[in-house]
């Protein structure tokens, strides 16, 4: 199945704000390499941060993306490179990432380019390609509250995406232990005919972090519980569905203080 | 139902630095603060600059084709000063088009010359010192009072036409001949065409009162104005005894500015060099505007009527905060119902004359190094829950080096059919108002820095109304210098 075969189960399902593919992490898009490949989103972390991920959606066998990105910064450049498989050798495709920005305290913004290739070849003997480029940005409009942007699909070409991304906007609070985000993503033809919403909460004491998630059209619910030890980091999240099967993500992330 | 026919105001934030909105003290009547029409510029010119998005929804005048609007900034050289700019824009599957423009501003003589392929805006104007005014040839957009025969504004719920007389945008509205002399007492000549019509007209203005005349094959028609310090009265008469009359009206109230405006007349009377700004017969309009600390509350409501049974009204209400350093936000609300513009058709008439309301936010924030603005903007019935027309933008902003800058916006629509979205875009002193439908997303990738003296100015658009964008692009040189003139004056002892 290639990516663009593909694309209508994904639609169906995963029709959300900031809908992630390639790269989708259990945790927040608010930093590490797997956020910035997927949504442009530079945290303000500099060190060396490895993230290993798994998704499987909508608790079908075979439509499983696994991933690993890498990141690191310098100063207030940041830059994170990725691979990802999607899907079996009939129906998958592999993915790579790039993405590079910058990051500080008050703000930040980073490009991203991902490429994908079937695996499988089309008929005519070759093997689908395509890319898409995007962007995010972020900026503390308060010492509490972030706002962002992110248009992930400003450009494609080739093969079509598996998600025809829109453009997000969105407010994160966030306290010492607790926050909360909002965000709105635009509809995106073809994708739906409605923009979409996402409501979050966190609560992150000493090495544990609990998030609990809504979003509309159609209307359902996520959690996430991720463990700390160290340089450590276990997430899991799991996302339900009215419509169809749960999505299940794993992430561990591997940070240098 | 015609393009434009129903697109919406602009969204802006304060400028801490543009002064938007101050020194008002003559404003009532020719220039009132910065509500309706007035405020859909002032906030494409905001934006554009700035920010963007902002942009969103500007619309162009009523006499506008389909499509893209591009009008040219008001903006001055200083005495003695030469600037050239060249640039080149291309799109797929459309041949290139170069501009080139020479601006200049001498003791006594200024012009410019605007030359492109297909450029709208090409034209060529020249002003110069005579008879103890201003002799003009070119393109020239007068205002005459209250502008029921000249410069009126675009829409039935704006005090004043930015794009006419010294507002922030030069318009064109006729070419030919103008001669403008101030005094105790006021000249103006005028002769050229207004579009398919060959016109000529005068004005004579002493003390509070100005008379007018406009005619041309077979048709005249004529005005009297007086002009207050917070006060305006016009009457205009054509030939066949049509007439109107708008008188406008500024106070100090309830701790802020209060603007009134009312119209009255006949349905069929129509601006002989302006026939399609003449406007709804009859208007009412007031508009209120009161600061309180860092927010300033503006407020609008205005209602009109094109000919029995066929009319519009809206009101709205907008709160903008200045924030610390010089974070700015603005949120909105607007009701409007009726035809804004005269109604083409009886559909035109049924979509129009459905309420709507609309709701807007927008937030700008950041450092030097680093800006961002945040716009959102729908409208629908049922308190925008049924949303018709839904603009998302963000634009980012940064100077990595001294003198060179980077932007990156983009925007995201759904327009239902019918409806209509103007984006507004800068593109160095030209504003372009682009025609937007259905759904897409649109990036716009801005870079300057210096170069050859001047400045180079770069951009790429990429609208995207399903997945694959259409790249657009255009590259300008400006530079701008001092003649000899200025320099040996400045060299005397």
């Amino acid at each position: 199945m290639s990516a663009a075969w593909m694309a209508p189960a994904l639609l169906v399902a995963l029709a959300v704000p900031a809908a992630a593919q390639d790269f989708a992490a259990p945790w927040p898009p608010a930093g590490g390499p797997a956020a910035l490949l997927e949504h442009g989103a530079s945290g303000a972390d500099r060190g060396p941060v490895l993230e290993l991920l798994a998704t499987q959606w909508l608790g079908q066998p075979g439509l499983e993306t696994r991933a690993a990105a890498v990141g690191a910064g310098w100063r207030s450049a940041r830059a994170a490179v990725g691979l990802s498989a999607t899907g079996d050798a009939a129906i998958g495709w592999t993915a790579a990432g790039l993405a590079a920005g910058v990051a500080h305290a008050a703000g930040g913004a980073a490009v991203r380019v991902v490429g994908r290739l079937d695996r499988a070849p089309d008929p005519g003997g070759r093997r689908p390609a395509g890319v898409e480029a995007g962007a995010g940005a972020w900026l503390a409009a308060a010492p509490a509250l972030h706002l962002y942007a992110a248009a992930p699909q400003m450009w494609a070409d080739g093969a079509s995406p598996p998600l025809a991304r829109g453009f997000v906007i969105g407010a994160r609070a966030a306290g010492a232990e607790t926050s909360a985000w909002l965000e709105r993503e635009s509809v995106r033809a073809p994708a739906a005919a409605f923009a979409t919403h996402a409501a979050g909460v966190a609560w992150a004491p000493a090495g544990m972090r609990v998030a609990l998630e809504a979003r509309d059209r159609p209307l359902r619910g996520a959690a996430t519980f991720a463990l700390a030890a160290g340089p450590l980091e276990v997430a899991v999240r799991v996302e339900s569905h009215p419509l169809a099967g749960e999505t299940t993500q794993l992430g561990l992330r591997m940070a240098r203080p | 139902m015609s393009r434009g026919s129903r697109a919406g105001r602009g969204r802006s934030l304060p400028d801490a630095g543009s002064g938007a909105g101050r020194g008002r003290s003559r404003a009532v009547v020719g220039r009132h603060p910065g509500l309706g029409r007035r405020a859909v510029l002032v906030t494409a010119l905001l934006l554009a600059p700035a920010a963007g998005a902002r942009g969103q929804g500007a619309a162009p005048p009523p006499e506008a084709a389909d499509g893209d609007w591009e009008v040219e900034r008001a903006d001055s050289l200083e005495g003695g000063a030469v600037e050239v700019e060249v640039g080149a824009s291309g799109r797929e599957g459309r041949a290139t088009r170069r501009t080139r423009r020479v601006r200049f501003q001498g003791e006594g003589l200024a012009g410019s010359v605007r030359e492109g392929d297909g450029d709208p805006l090409a034209g060529t104007l020249f002003d110069a010192a005579a008879a103890g005014g201003r002799l003009g040839v070119g393109t020239f957009a007068p205002r005459w009072g209250a502008g029921l025969l000249l410069g009126a504004p675009a829409e039935p719920w704006s005090f004043a036409a930015d794009d006419r007389g010294s507002g922030a945008l030069r318009g064109r509205s006729g070419e030919g001949l103008r001669f403008e002399r101030r005094g105790a007492l006021a000249v103006e000549a005028l002769g050229g065409r207004f579009r398919d019509r060959a016109l000529g007209g005068a004005r004579l203005g002493a003390g509070a009162g100005a008379l007018g005349v406009i005619a041309g094959a077979g048709a005249a028609q004529s005005s009297l104005a007086l002009l207050g310090h917070d006060a305006l009265v016009e009457a205009a008469l054509d030939r066949g005894g049509a007439w109107r009359a708008e008188a406008r009206l500024r106070q100090l109230a309830a701790g802020g500015a209060l603007a009134l405006r009312a119209r009255a007349g006949h349905d069929g009377f129509q601006s002989l060099a302006e026939p399609r700004r003449s406007g709804p017969a009859r208007v009412l309009g007031a508009a209120f505007e009161r600061g309180a600390g860092a927010a300033r509350v503006l407020s609008h409501a205005a209602l009109w009527r094109w000919r029995p049974g066929v009319d519009g009204a809206r009101a709205g209400l907008e709160v903008r905060w200045r924030l610390a350093h010089h974070d700015a936000l603005a949120l909105g609300f607007e009701e409007q119902r009726g035809a804004r513009r005269y109604p083409a058709s009886a559909l035109t008439l049924d979509r129009a004359g459905r309420p709507r309301q609309g709701l807007w936010g927008a937030w700008r924030g950041g450092a030097a190094g680093l800006r961002m603005e945040l716009v959102h903007e729908t409208w629908g019935g049922r308190f925008a829950r049924r949303a018709v027309r839904t603009v998302s933008a963000a634009r980012v902003e940064t100077s990595p080096h001294p003198g060179w800058t980077l932007a990156v916006t983009h925007s995201a629509w759904r327009v239902h059919p019918g409806e209509s979205l103007h984006l507004a875009e800068s593109h160095g002193a030209r504003l372009v108002l682009r025609a937007l439908s259905g759904r897409g997303a649109r990036t716009r990738v801005e870079a300057g820095l210096p170069a050859g003296g001047g400045r180079v100015r770069a951009a790429l658009d990429l609208t995207a109304e399903r997945l694959r964008p259409r790249p657009q692009w255009t590259l300008e040189w400006t530079r701008r210098a001092r003649g000899g003139g200025e320099r040996r004056a400045r060299d005397r002892p």
